[in-house]
């Protein structure tokens, strides 16, 4: 006999509520973790970036091109070891946004220097780089599709209208886990000497991304290509990859703030639900508890076999939540898949599950204040006599 | 008063001009009115007295579970007065045993696991604390009960529980609240010889408070109470 | 049939219980219903932008202005359609319109605002877009008018300020609104000068005005044959509500997913406060029984009681949504790259659907609590 066995027989002492609050607290723990995820998945971006890197654009918006002949300007300046440049083709596979994902024009030459985090076999980048319509599919968009190197795929432009036919020539991967692999890409070479290349875009290029040789000098690096091209027809924003991702989170911040609510409110709502129990069984309780304290048992004891019990639910949701939530995420990445593109691996992160377990922990604590504190503000004398 | 050499012992419950009323709303409704009373150690004193007459409310200041509105309680030489919720918490722990009306067991918890509970607030080991739940429950005739719970027993038997629990801590003042209020008259006769046990052969001081004129004949002196005045 | 009063009572004397779970219940409507607003607040934004006389012109293939291209020929031919409406002088209402986006900045943040550049036509063909104070731009030079919504989005957005953009400067002469439409987002300056300024021949789009709706799926049609150009026109709100269809889907799928899980919880929240209702009762459904009361009295009584709880929940909830008709929400649309401004919408419809979403929890969190309290023996019952 000791607290922790007492604790533990007033929580089994109504067994149907004590499963039905931690399956409450449980689907709570499991919808916050999906829709922190679905915060991540904005943030995913941001998370990827690498501080060796910068990002340059048109200053006037990211949808104004720059042009080809800025690369060799921007190699040429100190402290960049390397340069590659992108174009965003937004090419779709039918009429419609249906079966979406990301597609690039690069320079197959450079690209690889610049993102080291993807890799593809010598061979495969031999062939990709020989193939001026060559194109290296990422390993996940390649499951989705069964592509495979050697099949075409033809593309529908609307940026560049027509349509685009490339070559698979390999399937790229991440050098570790969380890398994006959902993409295509294919050479610059094929759009820009194309016949279909419309009027104005010819040695036009989306952005650069560049990498240099000090993090701790990007700063500088930035401010020297802006002030290079300050003054010419295609001013360009050069700013760190991360802040050039955040810039579009930033855009969808009325979304993200909607969705922090939401994950806020369904606390809130396990906190009534625990809550709630906790009350009934401190209410049920009145006489016990004026019982043990009668006999001399502090107040903060009172209290601590409260929370006890609150903690002990608490725990159990968020184990149970843990545990259901890869399923209820891996189901709503397939429902929006089609729409918006796939959803990169890894996205449902350590922390985030950590974060919510606690989070569903300190809030089943915060439920079980209210009833500890009425357990002990409550008069012992007329507690005693309280017939349940 | 006399001028002997010999000093009487120190009361074990001291009470001087106490007095106790409630707020009902703006009304104030005097509950008791200048007691004095003294009760010395080893005494079984019983007060009797009809319904609202006080004796529950003059209980719960002697065991320090309520505060009088004036007036002076001393309980082993304490004055409660001077002990804030915590300390009072570890007098009550350290001085005083209950017994109930309903008998305030802890459903879920067996016989032993009830006698036990006050143990818990005192730093005797496992063992110890076995071996006195032992004792205890074989002084109210229960060694055979450990493993039951208090919904398995009868009413008698959960009293008696009670009452292992009430003395398991070894307290100098015992406290029963209507001990036999809910017992038919034969559980209630074990009960009160039980009372009798610890009166004569433990030399607990017992106060109870009861209806039952059976029950104030085992005390040595009865006290009445009528409308918050001792008689 | 019990009476219903004795529930309410029986609701009202555990009221901390019954507070907390119509608080839950409450608070899950309300998030059923804001997403369900929210995302009817966009299609309707989008979607307002839109008279389904109006036609618009986009390079065949393309899903928005933004990627779509239409040649300053193309738009001469057009004009030459007979069922194209005429304005007051009798001229043709069609206007070649530029899309691009501007980056205003905001804060330390850029934000990509749509600018179209428009012709004296736009104005024209676009009835639902009405100043409400200044001005309307002057052809030929950088003068622009703001949609209302971008007003104060931007330092120097507001009638009297000068944007910067495109390295020129386009002072702010007039601010319209579009029935809370799209355009409401948008800025429009000349096309010409932000063609100029934006290294631009043609046009993104074009604007076609009919005389009448019905003429539509044969203009349609013209445009498509037309061996002159490879185009297609789709009516104006058709052409909105496609580029609504992304962030509204996202919304809905991303609420009603997350109401069907909230709704999980709260349902299981409902069964335990009825459950212990029916075990604090228990005496009293064992009374109701033994002076007569069958079964499925005591089982309607303790489901009539739930419902009272989803009900109660469902009007909080659907008040609750109904107060954030106040805010307004500016975000990135996906499919445009450009930022929307919209509100909560709501529908008697959706309020309609509040409640009995509400009801609905209420009732199936307290079938089982029913059931057990039908099922009570009246001996066990009494003598609890």
């Amino acid at each position: 006999m000791n607290y922790v066995r007492l604790a533990a027989r007033d929580l089994l002492r109504n067994p149907l509520r004590l499963s039905l609050t931690i399956l409450a607290g449980a689907v709570g723990v499991t919808a916050f973790i999906f829709l922190r995820t679905v915060i991540d998945i904005f943030y995913f971006g941001a998370q990827a970036a690498q501080v060796d890197r910068l990002i340059v654009r048109n200053k006037v918006s990211i949808t104004e091109p720059l042009p080809l002949s800025y690369y060799a300007r921007i190699a040429a300046l100190p402290g960049v070891t390397a340069v590659t440049h992108q174009e965003w083709f937004g090419g779709t596979l039918g009429e419609t946004q249906k079966d979406f994902f990301a597609n690039f024009a690069i320079d197959p030459v450079t690209f690889l220097d610049v993102f080291p985090e993807f890799t593809t076999s010598p061979a495969e980048l031999a062939d990709f780089r020989n193939d001026p319509c060559g194109a290296l599919i990422g390993e996940k968009l390649a499951r989705r599709f069964g592509w495979k190197p050697g099949d075409r795929v033809t593309l529908k432009g609307q940026i560049y209208p027509g349509d685009w036919t490339f070559n698979v020539r390999g399937i790229y991967t991440g050098t570790r886990p969380g890398v994006d692999t959902t993409a295509l890409v294919f050479g610059y070479r094929c759009l820009n000497e194309s016949e279909q290349l419309p009027e104005g875009l010819k040695d036009m290029v989306g952005i650069y991304a560049v990498r240099v040789d000090d993090p701790a000098r990007s700063g500088q690096v930035a401010a020297a290509i802006d002030g290079m091209f300050d003054n010419s027809p295609y001013p360009t924003k050069a700013e760190s990859e991360k802040a050039f991702q955040l810039g579009f989170v930033a855009m969808s911040s009325a979304i993200l703030t909607a969705v922090k609510v939401v994950s806020a409110v369904i606390l809130l709502i396990i906190l009534l639900v625990i809550g709630n129990t906790l009350a009934m069984g401190v209410r049920e309780r009145t006489r016990d508890i004026a019982t043990l304290r009668a006999m001399g048992f502090r107040p903060r004891t009172v209290v601590m076999l409260v929370l006890a019990e609150s903690s002990v639910i608490g725990l159990m949701a968020a184990a149970l939540g843990v545990l259901a939530a890869p399923t209820l995420v891996n189901g709503f990445a397939r429902a929006i898949a089609s729409q918006f593109g796939q959803i990169p691996d890894n996205v449902m992160r350590g922390r985030t599950l950590g974060v919510s377990a606690l989070a569903a922990v300190l809030v089943s604590l915060l439920a079980g204040a209210g009833p500890a504190f009425r357990a002990v503000r409550m008069s012992v004398a007329e507690g005693l006599r309280k017939v349940a | 008063m006399s001028l002997e050499a010999v000093p009487a012992p120190p009361p074990m419950v001291r009470l001087e001009g106490v007095s106790k009323t409630y707020r009902r709303g703006t009304v104030e409704v005097p509950v008791l009115e200048a007691v004095d009373l003294a009760i010395d150690p080893g005494a079984f004193v019983a007060f009797m007295g009809p319904s609202g007459s006080g004796k529950s409310t003059l209980l719960n200041l002697i065991s320090g579970l309520d505060q009088p509105t004036t007036g002076i309680v001393e309980v082993a030489g304490r004055n409660l007065a001077e002990l804030n919720d915590r300390e009072l918490s570890d007098w009550r722990a350290a001085h005083v045993g209950f017994v109930f009306q309903l008998y305030n067991l802890i459903p879920v918890l067996t016989a032993a696991e009830n006698v036990e509970l006050p143990l818990l607030l005192t730093p005797l080991s496992r063992a110890e604390r076995r071996k006195h739940v032992a004792a205890a429950l074989d002084v109210v005739g229960l060694s055979h009960r450990v493993g039951h719970r208090p919904p398995q027993m009868s009413g008698g038997e959960q009293q008696r529980v009670a009452i292992a629990r009430a003395i398991v801590t070894d307290p100098d003042l015992i406290i029963a609240d209507e001990p036999t209020g809910d017992l038919d008259r034969k559980a209630a006769e074990a009960v009160l010889d039980l009372f009798g046990v610890l009166h004569h052969d433990l030399h607990k001081t017992l106060v109870m408070v009861t209806h039952d004129p059976h029950a104030a004949e085992r005390a040595e002196r009865v006290h009445h109470l009528e409308k918050g005045v001792l008689q | 049939m019990v009476p219903l009063f004795y529930n309410a009572r029986s609701l009202w004397a555990r009221r901390l219980s019954t507070g907390l779970t119509v608080l839950g219940l409450g608070l899950v409507v309300f998030v059923f219903s804001a997403v369900l607003m929210l995302a009817n607040g966009i299609e309707s934004a989008l979607a307002a932008g839109g008279d389904p006389a109006n036609a618009v012109i986009l390079r065949k293939g393309a899903t928005s202005e933004l990627v779509s291209g239409v040649e300053r020929d193309a738009v001469r031919i057009l004009a030459t359609d007979p069922a194209v409406a005429s304005g007051q002088q009798g001229e043709p209402l069609v206007a070649g319109e530029l899309v691009v986006l501007v980056a205003l900045p905001r804060g330390e943040q850029a934000m990509n605002t749509t600018a179209r550049g428009v012709e004296p036509e736009s104005f024209t063909a676009r009835p639902e877009v009405r100043l409400i104070s200044g001005r309307r731009p002057r052809p030929g030079t950088n003068e622009v008018a703001l949609g209302r919504a971008l007003v104060g989005s931007s330092p120097d957005a507001t009638l009297g300020g000068e944007l910067r953009f495109a390295q020129q400067r386009w002072p702010v002469v007039g601010v319209f609104e579009a029935g809370a439409g799209a355009f409401e987002s948008e800025l429009w300056a000349d096309a010409t000068r932000l063609g100029g300024a934006f290294n631009r021949p043609g046009y993104s789009s074009a604007l076609v005005r009919l005389r009448s709706a019905e003429d539509m799926a044969a203009f349609e049609k013209r445009v498509e044959a037309d061996p002159r150009f490879t185009l297609e026109a789709k009516p104006e709100p058709t052409y909105w509500a496609e580029q609504a269809s992304g962030l509204a889907t996202f919304i809905r799928v991303l609420g009603l997913f997350v109401s069907f899980v909230f709704s999980l919880g709260a349902v299981l929240g409902a069964m335990i406060t009825m459950y212990a209702q029916v075990a604090t009762r228990i005496a009293e459904l064992g009374m109701l029984r033994a002076v007569g009361f069958r079964r499925r009295s005591v089982l309607a009584s303790v489901v009539a009681e739930s419902l009272m709880l989803g009900a109660a929940g469902g009007l909080l909830g659907a008040l609750g949504a109904l107060t954030t008709r106040w805010l307004h929400v500016r975000t990135l649309n996906f499919q445009t790259f450009s930022e929307v401004s919209f509100g909560f919408t709501p529908t008697p419809g959706i309020l309609l659907g509040a409640l009995l979403f509400g009801t609905m929890m209420g009732l199936i969190g307290g079938l089982l609590p029913a059931l057990r309290a039908a099922r009570l023996s009246i001996l066990d019952a009494l003598r609890a």
